[in-house]
C-alpha cells in the first residue's frame, strides 16, 4: 500500500437519514414542515445546513436528506406522517438511515484528489456547498465540511469500491498540485 | 568521415546554451538494439543516437526502406521506435520525443532479420507490390483466398509490434497480465488553455495570467521555449530563448499560473473541453520507482479560452530518395545543433524554397559543418541574405533544386539541377557529396487543434498554406499558427490573444453572451515565401520515389495515379492512398499531397481544402484513457450487508449487474454441481436461506400511486389490498415484457415495487421519466430504497417453524400469514417487514430489515435454522427450483421481444383496465397472431440428458425456437429445460429436434411446471 496524502476513513453511517421529497409547497406549509423537522431547508441548490444536531441537504428542487440523531429518529418520522396526512402536502418521508455509507477525507490535496474523478471545479468548492456527482462511475454526494475536510456518501454496497479508488487516488507519489489560488 | 556527432565548440559557437549547454548534463547510457551507447540527461533518444552516429533508425512501412530521422518532434514519420521491454515494451514512440534516461532500451521496428540487413528491404520486391489503392486493384479474385493474402501482406506491413506472448501467463488460460497500475485522469478547469509554450505562447499566458485569471500552459516538449533556441532572434535586447525563460520564471512564481510540461494537448471538443496526456513519468524511473506513481495523467480540461499558439511544422522537398537517412528538415538541424549540440552531418547542402533554410545554414557554417550549397528553388532570393552567405563563404545557388539522394543507408552525394522556366530540371544534374541534406520545403501552421471542433481554414496563395480562419468554439490562435515571424512579431500575437481572451471573458462575467464567430486575418508574410515544391516531377516515371508521407510509404507518384483514375477529392485521395493516415497524420505530408493532387488536376490547392482533422493530435495511449478504471477498479462491485459472510463459507461469485452473488455455496471437496444439488434438495426438504438484498426496491408515495402503477404494470394495483402481494409484469412501449417482480402496498398511498437485481437503477430511471415527462399531473413521489433494506428469502417446509422459534411479535401461523400478504413487526429485537411470497415453490417468507441489521438477521437465521438441517443456498439453486416450477427469469425467457401472452402469462395482463404501457402494442397483428414463438416445458428422451442453454429446435432446416433454461432437477431426478417454440401450446405432447453440434436431441413439449403443479407446497 503506497503512503497516502490524505487521512481516508470510512465510516457506517450510524445517525438518521431522512430521505424528503417535497413539492408544491406554500410558504405555510413550508414553514410548518421547517418548524416539524427543527430546521430550515436550504432552498439554494447544493448546500447544506447545520443547526444543533439536525442537518439538511439540498438534493434536488424537490428532495432533501435530513440528519439527525438516530434517537430522534423514530419520533420525527412519527411526526412527520402526521404532518403530512393532516395537512395533505406533496410530501414523501422516507427513512433511508442505513442506505448510505460515508467517507471523510482530510488534509491538504483533498480537493485534488476528488478532482481525479469528478468533473466538478472543487477548487472553487467552500465550505457549506454539496455536489452529488459521479465518482469512478458510482453516485456520490460530496460536501465541504471544512476547508481541508470533505464528506463523501454514497450508497452502502458501493462502499468497498470508492475506498479503494480514492486510496489509490490520493497515493502521495500521485499528488497532483493545480493552481495555488 | 560520414557522419554525426557531438560537437565540441558549442559554447564558443553561440554564447549560451539550454541549461549551460547539454555537455555539462550528467552523462547517461541507454541501449539501442542492444548495443551500448551513451549520451546526456536532457537528450531525446533521436539527438543521442545522432550524436553517437547512428543515423539509421527503422525501416519503412510498406518499402522497409532505410530511415533515419527527419523532425525533432511530434511530426516525426520515420524514427519510431519500441522502448521499454517485456510487458512494459511500448511500440512506435516518436524518438524525436523519448527522453533518455540511464538504462533506457530501445529497439528499431519493422525489420528482419536486422536493421542494417532486411529482407524485405534488401530483395526490394515489396516496392512494385503496393501501388496507390493497391488493396482495392489486387486479389479480388478468388474471394476465399483473401484470408491468406492478407496474412501475408500483414506480416510485410504494419508498424511496431504488440507482443501478446509477453502479457500470457505461464498457460494459456492464465488471463493477460494487466500493465502497471500507473495512469490516471484528472479534471481542471481554467479561464485560459494556452496550447503551445513557445514565444507567442509564453507571452499570452503571461499577460492572461497577469490579471489573476487562472492560466494552464501546455507544451509536448519538457522545455518551454519552442522554437527561440534555434531561431537567431532577440527581445528586450536578450536571446529569444532567455526571454523566455526569464518570462517563465516570473510566470511559475504565480498562484493562479499551472505550467504543464511533456503535455500534449490532444483534442478540442465541444464547449471548450480538451483532453491532454502529460507524461509524468515516463521519462525518468525514479519518478515511478515510489509505489503509487504516477506514469501517465490524461487531463480532461474545461477552459473558458482556448488560445491556440501551437506553431509551424515545415515541410518536406520532394525529390527523388528523399526519404534516405541524412536528409532532414533544415529547422531540425539546427534544432539538433542548438538544443543538444549535434552536429548530424559534416558536410551538407541545403535544399530550400524559402529564406528559413539559410538560417540553418550560418549555424552549421558557425561550427564547422562543411556547407557545400545551398540549393535555392527560387530565382531571386532575398540579397540580404545572399550577402551574408557570401560573407560567409557559401555558395548559394539560386533556381536549382536537389533533384535525387544517392546512398544506401545514408546520403552520400545528391543530384542538384537547374530548374528551367517550365519548373522542370535541366537535363544535366551536378552530383554533390554530401553526409546531410537540410530541407525546407516552407512552413505548415499546426491546425489539427484548431479544427477539432469546427474552427475553418483559409488558404494563404503567398505562403502556400491554409491558416486558422472561423472558429465556433471560444479559440483564438496566436503566434506562427496565424502566420506571424520573428520574435516580436510572436511576442505581440500572444500579448493581444492573451488581452482578447480576457477580454471575452469579462465581458460574458457582465452577463453577456458569447462574443460570436470570430475571423483571424494573418498578417502579411515577411520573410519566408516558398516557392516550388516539386522540382522532380519529371523524373517521377523513372521509378524513384519521390516520398510524400515517409511513415504511409506514399509517393508523389502515388497521388499522381490516383488523381489519374479519379481520386479528386482530398478525403478521397487519403482513403485510397493512405497519405496522411499514419499514426503521424501526416503531419509532414498533408499539405505537400494536397499540393501535388492541386497541380495533377491543375485546381487550386484552396478550393481542394484540407482533410479533416480529427483528434487525438498525437497517438494516445489507451492506458492512459482508461485511467484508474482497470482490476478492481473497472467497474464498481456492489456489496450487500451479507457479501462478507458469503466470502467466508465459500460463496463463488457470480456477476449480476454490478452485485457479486454467491453462484453456490462449496463446502470443502465438493463440486459446483453437487454444491447446487445439496443446496436444493435441502431447500425443498427442510430449509435454505438466499440474499435477496439486491433485489430492487422502490416505494413509490402519493395520492395517485395506484394509478401510476396501474399504467405501469400490466395488471391491476390500484385495487391491492392494503399489506398484501402482487406479481406484476413491466413491459415497454412496444408490448416486449421487460421487467417483473412483487408489488406490495405498504399503506392507503405507499407501495414498495420489487425488480430484478441487474434492472433496480434502470427501472427507478423508467419510473422517473413517465412520471417526469409523460404523466407530471400525477401526484407522488418514487424513491430507491434498495440500499436501505437487507433481504433475505427463507424457503422450505420447515421455514415457518424456523421463524416461530425466534422471538416475535407476529403470528406466522398458517391461518394469520396467508400467501401473498406482508407483515411488520419485530423479529429476534430486529424490525422487519416479512413477506410471503415463493419464487421456489416452497412455503416461503422474504424478510427484509434495515441494512444494518442484514448480517445479524442472517446469522440468527442461520442459527435458528440449524436444528432443521437450513443451508444458504445460492442464484444457481434459486434458479433450478424456479425452473422446476416454471417461472420465468427476465434476461433468460425474455429478450426483448416476448410478450406476456407468448409466457403463458396472459393472467397477469389486465383485460379491464383502460391503459397501461404496452397495452396497444399487444394488440398489433403479429404480436397476437399465430405463430408466435411460446414457452414451453422440454423433457429430452433421455432424462440423463441437460440440453445447452439457447439451443435451436429445429423442423426440417427452419428453426422453430431455442431452449431458454435448461437444468439438471436433482429433486426429479432427470434433466427438464424450458423453451420458446413456435405455437408451442398447440403442440403439447409432441416432439422437437434440438440440433446440437454433434448430434440431434429429441425433446417432448410439456407443461413447463415441473414441480408441485398444485402450488400445495408453497401454500403449505
Amino acid at each position: 500500500m503506497p503512503e497516502l496524502l490524505l487521512d481516508i476513513k470510512e465510516y457506517e453511517y450510524v445517525g438518521g437519514m431522512i430521505d424528503l421529497r417535497l413539492r408544491n409547497a406554500d410558504e405555510n406549509s413550508l414553514s410548518a414542515l421547517e418548524k416539524t423537522l427543527g430546521i430550515s431547508l436550504p432552498l439554494k441548490p447544493r448546500r447544506f445546513v447545520v443547526a444543533g444536531k439536525r442537518e439538511a441537504i439540498w438534493m434536488s428542487v424537490d428532495q432533501w436528506l435530513v440528519f439527525l440523531p438516530r434517537e430522534e429518529l423514530d419520533e420525527l418520522l412519527h411526526s412527520l406522517e402526521k404532518l403530512r396526512s393532516r395537512s395533505g402536502m406533496s410530501l414523501m418521508v422516507t427513512d433511508m438511515s442505513d442506505a448510505r455509507s460515508v467517507i471523510v477525507l482530510r488534509g491538504d490535496g483533498a480537493r485534488e484528489v476528488l478532482m481525479k474523478g469528478i468533473a466538478v471545479d472543487f477548487l472553487v468548492f467552500s465550505v457549506g456547498e454539496v455536489r452529488r456527482c459521479s465518482l469512478g462511475g458510482v453516485a456520490v454526494l460530496v460536501r465541504c465540511c471544512e476547508e481541508d475536510i470533505f464528506e463523501v456518501f454514497m450508497f452502502r454496497s458501493y462502499l468497498n469500491f470508492v475506498l479503494d479508488w480514492l486510496n489509490r487516488a490520493s497515493a502521495s507519489a500521485a499528488k497532483v498540485k493545480l493552481f495555488r489560488k | 568521415m560520414i557522419g554525426s556527432k557531438r560537437i565540441t565548440n558549442n559554447t564558443d559557437a553561440f554564447g549560451h546554451w539550454i541549461d549551460g549547454g547539454i555537455r555539462k548534463a550528467k552523462p547517461l547510457s541507454f541501449r539501442f538494439d542492444g548495443k551500448k551507447y551513451s549520451g546526456f540527461k536532457g537528450d531525446t533518444l533521436a539527438s543521442a543516437l545522432l550524436a553517437n552516429n547512428v543515423r539509421l533508425l527503422g525501416r519503412s512501412f510498406k518499402y522497409h526502406r532505410p530511415r533515419g530521422i527527419l523532425g525533432t518532434g511530434c511530426e516525426e514519420p520515420n524514427a519510431l521506435v519500441s522502448v521499454g521491454t517485456g510487458t512494459a515494451r511500448e511500440p512506435n514512440l516518436r524518438a524525436t520525443q523519448v527522453e533518455i534516461y540511464d538504462g533506457l532500451e530501445a529497439v528499431s521496428q519493422n525489420r528482419w532479420p536486422s536493421l542494417r540487413f532486411d529482407i524485405g528491404g534488401a530483395l526490394g520486391w515489396t516496392g512494385r507490390m503496393f501501388p496507390a489503392g493497391f488493396y482495392y486493384k489486387t486479389f479480388l479474385w478468388p474471394q476465399r483466398l483473401w484470408p491468406f493474402y492478407e496474412g501475408i501482406i500483414r506480416r510485410i506491413a504494419g508498424l511496431g509490434k504488440f507482443d501478446v506472448r509477453a502479457f500470457r501467463g505461464a498457460d494459456a488460460t492464465t488471463p493477460i497480465l494487466p500493465v502497471a497500475d500507473d495512469c490516471e485522469q484528472m479534471h481542471v478547469f481554467c479561464d485560459v488553455l494556452v496550447v503551445g509554450a513557445g514565444l507567442a505562447g509564453i507571452s499570452a499566458a503571461r499577460t492572461a495570467a497577469e490579471s489573476g485569471a487562472r492560466v494552464i500552459l501546455a507544451d509536448e516538449n519538457a522545455r518551454a521555449g519552442g522554437r527561440s533556441f534555434e531561431d537567431h532572434e532577440q527581445i528586450d535586447g536578450v536571446a529569444a530563448h532567455e526571454w523566455a525563460r526569464s518570462e517563465m520564471d516570473a510566470l511559475c512564481e504565480k498562484e493562479n499560473f499551472l505550467i504543464l510540461p511533456r503535455t500534449t494537448v490532444c483534442g478540442h471538443y465541444d464547449h471548450n473541453f480538451l483532453l491532454m496526456l502529460e507524461r509524468v513519468g515516463e521519462h525518468d524511473p525514479g519518478v515511478l520507482s515510489r509505489p503509487g506513481a504516477i506514469r501517465r495523467r490524461l487531463w480532461r480540461v474545461r477552459a473558458r479560452r482556448v488560445i491556440l499558439a501551437s506553431g509551424v511544422l515545415e515541410r518536406p522537398l520532394l525529390f527523388a530518395h528523399n526519404d534516405r537517412p541524412g536528409v532532414m528538415l533544415s529547422s531540425a538541424v539546427r534544432a539538433y545543433l542548438r538544443r543538444y549540440g549535434v552536429a548530424p552531418g559534416t558536410r551538407a547542402i541545403i535544399a530550400t524554397n524559402n529564406d528559413d533554410a539559410y538560417l540553418t545554414a550560418l549555424d552549421l557554417h558557425l561550427v564547422g559543418v562543411e556547407i557545400v550549397g545551398i540549393a535555392d528553388m527560387r530565382d531571386t532570393p532575398d540579397s540580404v541574405l545572399l550577402s551574408r552567405m557570401k560573407d560567409a563563404g557559401i555558395e548559394v545557388m539560386a533556381g536549382n533544386a536537389v533533384v535525387e539522394a544517392e546512398g544506401k543507408h545514408n546520403v552520400s552525394s545528391v543530384l542538384v539541377s537547374q530548374l528551367r522556366a517550365s519548373g522542370r530540371p535541366a537535363l544535366r544534374p551536378r552530383r554533390i557529396a554530401c553526409d546531410l541534406v537540410a530541407v525546407s520545403g516552407g512552413f505548415t501552421p499546426s491546425l489539427h487543434l484548431w479544427s477539432h471542433a469546427g474552427g475553418t481554414s483559409r488558404w494563404d496563395e503567398s505562403r502556400s498554406a491554409f491558416f486558422p480562419h472561423k472558429h465556433m468554439q471560444s479559440m483564438l490562435a496566436a503566434g506562427a499558427v496565424v502566420g506571424a515571424e520573428g520574435a516580436d512579431a510572436l511576442r505581440a500575437s500572444g500579448e493581444e490573444a492573451g488581452r482578447l481572451a480576457l477580454k471575452e471573458i469579462a465581458h460574458e462575467d457582465g452577463g453577456h453572451g458569447l462574443s460570436g464567430v470570430r475571423v483571424l486575418d494573418a498578417p502579411a508574410p515577411r520573410m519566408k515565401t516558398p516557392g516550388r515544391l516539386i522540382p522532380g516531377r519529371s523524373i517521377n516515371v523513372s521509378g524513384r520515389k519521390h516520398f510524400v508521407d515517409f511513415q504511409n510509404d506514399v509517393t508523389v507518384a502515388d497521388i499522381e495515379l490516383a488523381a489519374r483514375e479519379g481520386y479528386h477529392s482530398v478525403e478521397l485521395l487519403k482513403r485510397y492512398t493512405t497519405t496522411g493516415m499514419a499514426t503521424d497524420q501526416g503531419k509532414t505530408s498533408n499539405l505537400n499531397a494536397i499540393e501535388i493532387l492541386s497541380d495533377s488536376l491543375g485546381t487550386a490547392s484552396e478550393t481542394l481544402g484540407t482533410t479533416t482533422f480529427r483528434p487525438p493530435y498525437t497517438p494516445l495511449p489507451l492506458d492512459a484513457i482508461t485511467g484508474m478504471r482497470r482490476g478492481k477498479l473497472f467497474d464498481p462491485s456492489r456489496r450487500t450487508p451479507m457479501t462478507s459472510w458469503h466470502e467466508a463459507h465459500g460463496g463463488d461469485p457470480e456477476p449480476v449487474g454490478q452485485w457479486l452473488r454467491p453462484y453456490c455455496y462449496r463446502r470443502s471437496g465438493e463440486t459446483r454441481q453437487q454444491a447446487i444439488e445439496r443446496e436444493i434438495k435441502t431447500t425443498r426438504s427442510a430449509a435454505g436461506m438466499i440474499d435477496l438484498s439486491t433485489l430492487g426496491k422502490i416505494e413509490v408515495q402519493g395520492p395517485d400511486a395506484g394509478v401510476f402503477l396501474d399504467r405501469i404494470y400490466t395488471n391491476m394495483m390500484s385495487n391491492l389490498g392494503i399489506g398484501k402481494c402482487r406479481y406484476g409484469l413491466m413491459l415497454d412501449e412496444n408490448g416486449f415484457l421487460f421487467d417483473d417482480g412483487v408489488v406490495v402496498r405498504l399503506g392507503e398511498d405507499r407501495f414498495l415495487s420489487h425488480t430484478t437485481s441487474g434492472n433496480a437503477d434502470v427501472i427507478v430511471a423508467w419510473l422517473e421519466e413517465w412520471h417526469q415527462t409523460e404523466w407530471y399531473d400525477l401526484n407522488l413521489f418514487i424513491t430507491s430504497v434498495g440500499e436501505q433494506w437487507a433481504q433475505i428469502g427463507l424457503a422450505g417446509p420447515s421455514s415457518r417453524e424456523i421463524l416461530e422459534s425466534l422471538e416475535s411479535d407476529i403470528d406466522f401461523s398458517r391461518d394469520s400469514f396467508a400467501f401473498l400478504t406482508m407483515k411488520m413487526g419485530i423479529l429476534a429485537e430486529m424490525p422487519v417487514r416479512i413477506y410471503r411470497i415463493s419464487f421456489t415453490g416452497e412455503l416461503s417468507f422474504e424478510i427484509a430489515t434495515p441494512s444494518r441489521f442484514g448480517g445479524n438477521m442472517w446469522e440468527c437465521l442461520l442459527k435458528a435454522g440449524n436444528s432443521y438441517g437450513i443451508c444458504a443456498f445460492g442464484t444457481e439453486a434459486l434458479h433450478v427450483m424456479r425452473a422446476e416450477k416454471g417461472f420465468i427469469v427476465i434476461g433468460d425467457e425474455t429478450d426483448g421481444q416476448v410478450t406476456p401472452h407468448d409466457l403463458g402469462l396472459s393472467w397477469a395482463v389486465s383485460k379491464k383496465k383502460k391503459d397501461f404501457l404496452g397495452k396497444r402494442s399487444l394488440e398489433r397483428s403479429h404480436l397476437s397472431s399465430e405463430g408466435r414463438l411460446q414457452l414451453t416445458g422440454l423433457f429430452t428422451e433421455d432424462p440423463k440428458f441437460v440440453l445447452p442453454d439457447g439451443s435451436y429446435a429445429l423442423e426440417g432446416d427452419r428453426m422453430i425456437g431455442h431452449v431458454t433454461s435448461s437444468y439438471w432437477s436433482p429433486v426429479l431426478q432427470r434433466s427438464i429445460a424450458m423453451a420458446l417454440i413456435e405455437n408451442a401450446r398447440a403442440r403439447q405432447g409432441e416432439s422437437v429436434i434440438i440440433k446440437l453440434e454433434d448430434k440431434d436431441v429429441r425433446a417432448k413439449l410439456v407443461d413447463c411446471c415441473f414441480y408441485d403443479p398444485a402450488g400445495e407446497r408453497q401454500n403449505a
